[in-house]
């Protein structure tokens, strides 16, 4: 029969088996990511699409400020590329490496923290821009601003305390390396979302080189 | 009339191919008869991704006739064949992620309209989302069903999403904000 011959992509769902073949924990975690991730798109094209029809949108990033989140562009996809080591390092049951990639990733987490709040500290308290209001004359630029990145820093550090919990479960040896994969996927998440947030939000309104 | 498994799978693959066709034609009429424009992008976009995702189901009967079968041979090996990637593959997917974030940050400098840079910065992010997503979550290497359970999903809703996003072009044209 024709449902005999099909193998590879629609073997397992006759029951009795995996038929993603991910574990029920890695699968819950893609559904929730995939969840998250329209959640940041609904937003994201929501600013977008306020940010194309306001003329007189705000400019506010200088050089600096784009350097500055630069660094953190790169922290965090170095965090990224710890992340995956750490789960290569689970993978082969090493314990040590395993809780240093981790640690490292945190740290890339933790420092992308630090440097946000910076920036966020300079635009609230040098530049007046308050949730509703600011001294440009377009609302709803604090609005977009700290709501959007706000989520995503709330994103980052509930993952930093994800990770910090992982990395103590490895170490005393109650998590296993399913465990490590479904946290890199997570933490994966938090930085694709930021590739989208950093062009869409800094790089569409920088003063660089503009005439003032 | 008796409903056998062969006749059900007939009326199954009849309608969901009905379905597809009905969805491609309508991605194709608007930008066919009135031109390509920004508002039947999304219109077009979306209408696709319903044709392909109402298409797997007759493909994969097809497939199972044998009517793929040298496609199928080459899905099956990248299945099996690289379970986790060496280091190497890691730190070159970390160089090119950081090589097209420095081309982002290089865009600023040409001064585009803030449309086309919109589109160049979200073509690029989509680029590097797709090997984040590939590579670093490993999806590229898990089974054909959960990638094509999983990114389906997501690009219609974007789609759906998307379909005001003109409408944000016509305000900025008629002046609504000073």
């Amino acid at each position: 029969m024709a449902e005999a011959k099909m193998e590879g992509i629609v073997a397992g769902w006759d029951g009795g088996s995996l038929p993603y073949a991910v574990g029920s924990k890695k699968l819950g975690m893609w559904l929730f990511i995939i969840s998250d991730s329209l959640t940041f798109a609904a937003l994201l094209i929501a600013y977008s699409y306020v940010r194309l029809s306001t003329p007189n949108w705000p400019m506010p990033f200088n050089a600096g400020s784009i350097g500055f989140a630069s660094i953190m562009t790169f922290c965090l996809l170095s965090s990224s590329l710890t992340m995956v080591l750490a789960v290569a390092a689970a993978e082969r049951r090493d314990t040590i490496w395993t809780v240093f990639w981790i640690f490292a990733t945190m740290l890339g987490g933790i420092a992308f923290i630090v440097l946000h709040s910076y920036e966020w500290r300079g635009l609230i308290v040098h530049e007046h821009v308050k949730l509703f209001k600011n001294d440009w004359g377009v609302p709803l630029f604090g609005a977009t601003f700290f709501g959007i990145t706000g989520l995503h820093m709330l994103h980052v550090t509930s993952g930093v305390i994800y990770l910090g919990v992982v990395a103590f479960n490895v170490f005393r040896r109650r998590s296993t390396h399913d465990d490590v994969e479904v946290c890199g996927l997570y933490w994966h998440f938090v930085d694709l979302v930021w590739m989208f947030v950093f062009p869409m939000i800094y790089l569409l309104s920088t003063n660089i080189g503009a005439k003032h | 009339m008796k409903l056998t498994p062969e006749k059900e799978t007939l009326i199954l693959n009849g309608v969901c191919g009905l379905l597809a066709v009905i969805a491609l034609v309508i991605a194709v009429w608007a930008p066919a008869t009135t031109g390509i424009s920004v508002d039947n992008l999304f219109v077009s976009v979306l209408c696709l991704s319903l044709a392909a995702v109402f298409a797997i189901n007759p493909m994969l009967t097809l497939a199972s006739g044998g009517a793929f079968k040298e496609f199928m041979a080459s899905m099956r090996t990248s299945e099996s064949a690289a379970p986790a990637s060496s280091h190497k593959t890691y730190y070159m997917i970390w160089a090119g992620l950081l090589f097209l974030t420095l081309i982002e940050v290089m865009l600023i400098f040409p001064h585009l309209s803030t449309h086309i840079m919109l589109i160049i910065l979200i073509g690029l992010s989509l680029m590097k989302s797709a090997m984040i997503v590939a590579y670093f979550m490993h999806l590229k290497f898990e089974r054909i069903s959960l990638i094509l359970t999983l990114i389906p999903i997501v690009v219609i809703l974007i789609a759906l999403f998307g379909v005001f996003f003109p409408d944000s072009l016509r305000s900025l044209n008629l002046g609504v904000y000073k």
